[in-house]
């Protein structure tokens, strides 16, 4: 016979046996993550070294770019996959351990340690920027893909309210923080705050800080399996700021393109070609838009048609968005997030059809995501310039208070009425004060375009993304589980 | 002669890029023939199509032929070297003693003997030939390229297709695997090893057998490393983490050490999956799904990337090796010396004398492309070569049916497949896995 006291002994030593203890759990991923930061710097050196030359018309010369760049994404693959997994051992979310593994082989901790090109020189980093391309377009197929019309018309008042106080609220505090605060950085020599050139700079920096990370809430959530009202009020919000972001950064870099060639004022007492510069940006996107449902639609019915895998074509799609729309005026972001809606919505005679074709999306999202959303993190810490940084964390501090005081503020307005959920009321802002694909897509734009003061700014905003990505995902993850969001948890 | 990346550039790569990637499983999967599914599965379709439209092709906008600019072409060679590299690895894979001990001692000595007797006797003169008929001078030239001519030669007359021959259809699926699946599966394997080293010595000319060595240890170093590091991967989430990763550094290995991408992605596989034990079949796993798109990138690319030279008449020799191969399937007397790997009891002669080269041809040629001159010259007459061998074969096929009367259907074997000699095995002879 049993006893009551046997059982609960036997259950305690079998969950004991089930979940062993964080160190072991951390052992093997550790091993692994050591073992391939030193085959990284092996291959890197075997790469740049002047070992062996080839004759095969590929390698004209060591330290081929194309060389350099392959095993830089394979090893960032392998090192933020298994720092994924000593972040899980540790309870965390996995996207924290990508990044901590892109901030430890960041070139400027190496270069703080007095060993700058022993793991990844910094003149390399730019050439994960297509896997960077396309993170953003496999993540935006995602979000659209996850968005249904009925739940957009029940709640697009609240959306549209909470956009609408952050857009309202953030960049005006930002702006004026900005412009009150003496020995700015990233303003050029000469140009004070209160010349239009430095409040359009100004403004520029505010519009900037103000999106939040799609790529962040949509990762965490794939990562839990949450679901529920919190879940796809954060989806749905991101992805209506963001739109409202991009419109505002092209009427911006408008406005500085012809501030910086003198015509500003010409132009704002000129209408016509105001109207002009703002009607280029509303093309764009209604180019997007449009070419987004065409893709939508076709993805559609291929995915309808045939039994074929999915996971090549929709990764050819984003790189080929992400690659060649850019030529073409088109949005990457918003073109595929419009392809993910339109696969799902569009209206159809066979609903079971179209429910299995978005499944089958969403199957095959989540297996290409993966890889992808690996190489975008640990890319993201890779990114961190810690000597930036330290020259200016008070006024990354500030910022950094000023923006998620605002948003929080906002969202708490946004979400007062009897209409919204308590879940979302209390853990909304979490979200939506992250902050990483968009935001790093304009500063890289900022970055190539406005060559100086560009420079300085994109590397304060990259500053502020890393910090936010350091403690928002796992704050995020909390959040959703708190809220009983995640099952099992 | 636009700049690489122009706007046709640009869209001849979409177009041609979205129509291999939609139309054509497209035709395969609803096509109720056979005759279309060696041409596009195995990659020769695609190789044609690329060699038709790059700028060694006849269809020419710009100045030298083409539809695509040398500069572009050139641009896409490090893709082509790493979809090599996967094709390497994939390959890799099957070296496994546990698989190969599977398959049997016995086969393995027989079979290895007969494609190696098949390769040598080919080998051999095709090198001697190549060595009388090249110059002495050139960036690779006398004994080297004589070597890398008549490995590549070798190999040619090896290869064989996996899809099962066509008049065989009736027997058990099992009999068909032991008969000819498997062996050809190692055939394949053996050919592909074979040629790879030979164009891996080619690529290293003034280093000779000392950088061929050093080519094969840095890629079973870091095979080692991805091995050791896969055995701490417990779920398919990181296999598919994994794979990208293998693929990537293979090839950047490649291209890193300037050698053939085939063999540094073999070195790479065959130590992966013997460092790594059981927990690398997640990678596996994933890896099969990989086989049919990279035989299409490679015949594509490959195409693409060829250069416009002079073809010397010791390359069109090259042509002869399919007779050769006739000759050494077909004839009492060949078949005694060398022969074929499939069973006279699955398949009628016939069908083993026209059995078509299939996807290794491909990466054959494929890996002949990026090789040092003057091996890219053996690119087109030995797509002439194969094309023909396949169209022969389908041919053949086509009449043996309308002659039994049967309907044109797709058969048991219709996709081309990658050589998977012990895993078949293992599959067919549980008890000894």
């Amino acid at each position: 016979m049993i006893t009551h006291s046997q059982i609960y002994r036997r259950t305690i030593a079998a969950q004991t046996a089930a979940t062993p203890p964080w160190w072991r759990r951390l052992t093997p991923p550790l091993i692994a993550l050591v073992m391939a930061g030193a085959s990284l710097a092996l291959l890197m050196q075997v790469a740049r070294s002047n070992g062996l030359t080839g004759s095969n018309g590929i390698t004209a010369s060591p330290g081929s770019p194309a060389a350099v760049q392959l095993i830089l994404v394979g090893m960032v693959l392998v090192s933020g996959a298994f720092a994924g997994r000593c972040a899980e051992a540790l309870k965390l979310p996995r996207l924290t351990g990508y990044l901590l593994a892109g901030v430890a082989l960041s070139p400027s901790v190496w270069e703080l340690l007095g060993a700058p090109d022993l793991l990844i020189p910094r003149s390399s980093l730019a050439t994960l920027d297509p896997a960077n391309d396309l993170a953003v377009g496999v993540i935006a197929l995602m979000a659209g893909a996850e968005i249904e019309a009925r739940w957009l018309r029940q709640r697009l008042r609240t959306l549209l309210k909470i956009a609408g106080a952050e857009t309202l609220l953030v960049p005006s505090l930002l702006l004026g923080c900005l412009l009150l605060l003496p020995g700015i950085p990233f303003m050029p020599p000469g140009t004070s705050g209160l010349t239009v050139t430095g409040v359009l700079i100004a403004a520029l920096a505010a519009i900037m800080l103000l999106p939040n990370g799609p790529t962040v809430v949509i990762t965490v959530i794939k990562e839990t399996g949450a679901s529920g009202p919190l879940t796809r009020m954060l989806m749905g919000a991101s992805v209506v700021l963001d739109a409202g972001v991009i419109l505002l950064f092209s009427v911006v870099t408008t406005l500085l393109d012809l501030a910086a060639g003198g015509h500003l004022a010409g132009a704002l007492l000129d209408t016509g070609a105001l109207f002009g510069a703002v009607g280029a940006v509303l093309a764009g996107l209604g180019s997007s838009v449009v070419l987004g449902l065409a893709i939508g639609w076709g993805l559609r019915r291929y995915a309808e048609h045939t039994e074929h895998r999915l996971g090549w074509l929709v990764l050819g799609l984003a790189l080929a968005v992400a690659a060649l729309g850019v030529h073409a005026g088109v949005k990457p972001l918003f073109c595929l997030l419009t392809a993910g809606f339109a696969f799902g919505n569009l209206p159809s005679a066979d609903p079971g059809r179209v429910e299995a074709a978005r499944q089958r999306l969403r199957a095959t999202l989540a297996q290409v995501g993966m890889p992808v959303f690996v190489v975008f993190f640990t890319a993201a810490g890779l990114h961190i310039d810690l000597t930036a940084l330290a020259s200016g964390w008070v006024l990354v501090l500030v910022l950094l208070v000023v923006r998620d005081g605002a948003i929080i503020a906002a969202v708490r307005v946004a979400t007062r009425g009897p209409e919204v959920e308590p879940a979302v009321r209390r853990s909304l802002w979490l979200g939506m004060v992250s902050q990483a694909g968009v935001t790093l897509a304009l500063a890289q734009i900022v970055r190539v375009r406005y060559p100086g003061w560009g420079d300085i700014l994109a590397t304060f905003i990259v500053a502020m993304v890393t910090l936010h990505e350091l403690w928002v995902p796992v704050a995020l993850s909390w959040a959703l589980r708190r809220e009983g969001e995640v099952p099992n948890s | 002669m636009t700049a690489p990346g122009s706007s046709l550039d640009t869209l001849v790569l979409l177009l041609v890029g979205g129509g291999l990637a939609l139309g054509l499983p497209h035709v395969t999967a609803r096509s109720r023939r056979r005759f279309w599914h060696p041409w596009i599965n195995t990659g020769l379709l695609p190789l044609l199509l690329g060699i038709m439209i790059g700028p060694a092709g006849p269809l020419g906008v710009h100045g030298d032929g083409g539809w695509l600019s040398r500069a572009t072409a050139d641009a896409l060679k490090p893709f082509l070297a790493v979809a090599l590299a996967a094709a390497g690895v994939v390959l890799g894979t099957q070296l496994r003693p546990a698989y190969l001990a599977a398959a049997g001692r016995e086969f393995l000595w027989r079979e290895s003997r007969r494609a190696l007797t098949t390769f040598v006797v080919v080998a051999m003169p095709a090198a001697a030939v190549a060595w009388w008929l090249l110059p002495r001078d050139g960036p690779l030239a006398g004994t080297w390229a004589a070597v890398a001519i008549g490995g590549v030669a070798g190999a040619a007359a090896v290869v064989t297709s996996q899809r099962l021959p066509s008049a065989a259809t009736h027997h058990p699926a099992q009999r068909l695997i032991i008969g000819h699946v498997v062996p050809a599966g190692w055939w394949n394997l053996l050919a592909c090893l074979l040629s790879a080293f030979a164009l891996g010595i080619g690529d290293h000319p003034g280093q000779g057998l000392n950088g061929l060595l050093l080519a094969l240890v840095l890629p079973a170093i870091l095979g080692l490393l991805l091995g050791r590091t896969a055995t701490t991967a417990p779920s398919s989430t990181e296999a598919l983490v994994l794979l990208p990763a293998v693929v990537a550094l293979a090839g950047g290995l490649a291209l890193a050490l300037g050698g053939a991408p085939l063999l540094t992605g073999m070195v790479v596989g065959a130590m992966l999956v013997n460092a790594g034990g059981g927990r690398v079949v997640l990678v596996e796993r994933a890896m099969d799904e990989l086989e049919q798109p990279i035989a299409m990138a490679a015949g594509l690319l490959a195409g693409l990337c060829l250069e416009s030279t002079a073809i010397p008449m010791v390359a069109w020799l090259m042509v002869l090796v399919i007779p050769l191969r006739w000759l050494l399937r077909g004839s009492r007397w060949g078949g005694r010396i060398a022969g074929s790997p499939t069973r006279p009891d699955v398949a009628s002669w016939r069908a083993r004398l026209l059995a078509p080269a299939g996807a290794s041809g491909v990466l054959l040629i494929a890996g002949a492309s990026i090789a040092p001159a003057p091996l890219p010259a053996l690119v087109i007459p030995l797509t002439v070569a194969f094309a023909l061998g396949t169209l022969l074969s389908e041919m053949r096929a086509e009449v043996g049916r309308l002659e039994k009367n049967e309907p044109a259907s797709r058969g048991v074997g219709q996709g081309e497949r990658a050589p998977e000699p012990g895993r078949a095995a293992q599959v067919t002879t549980p008890q000894r896995a």
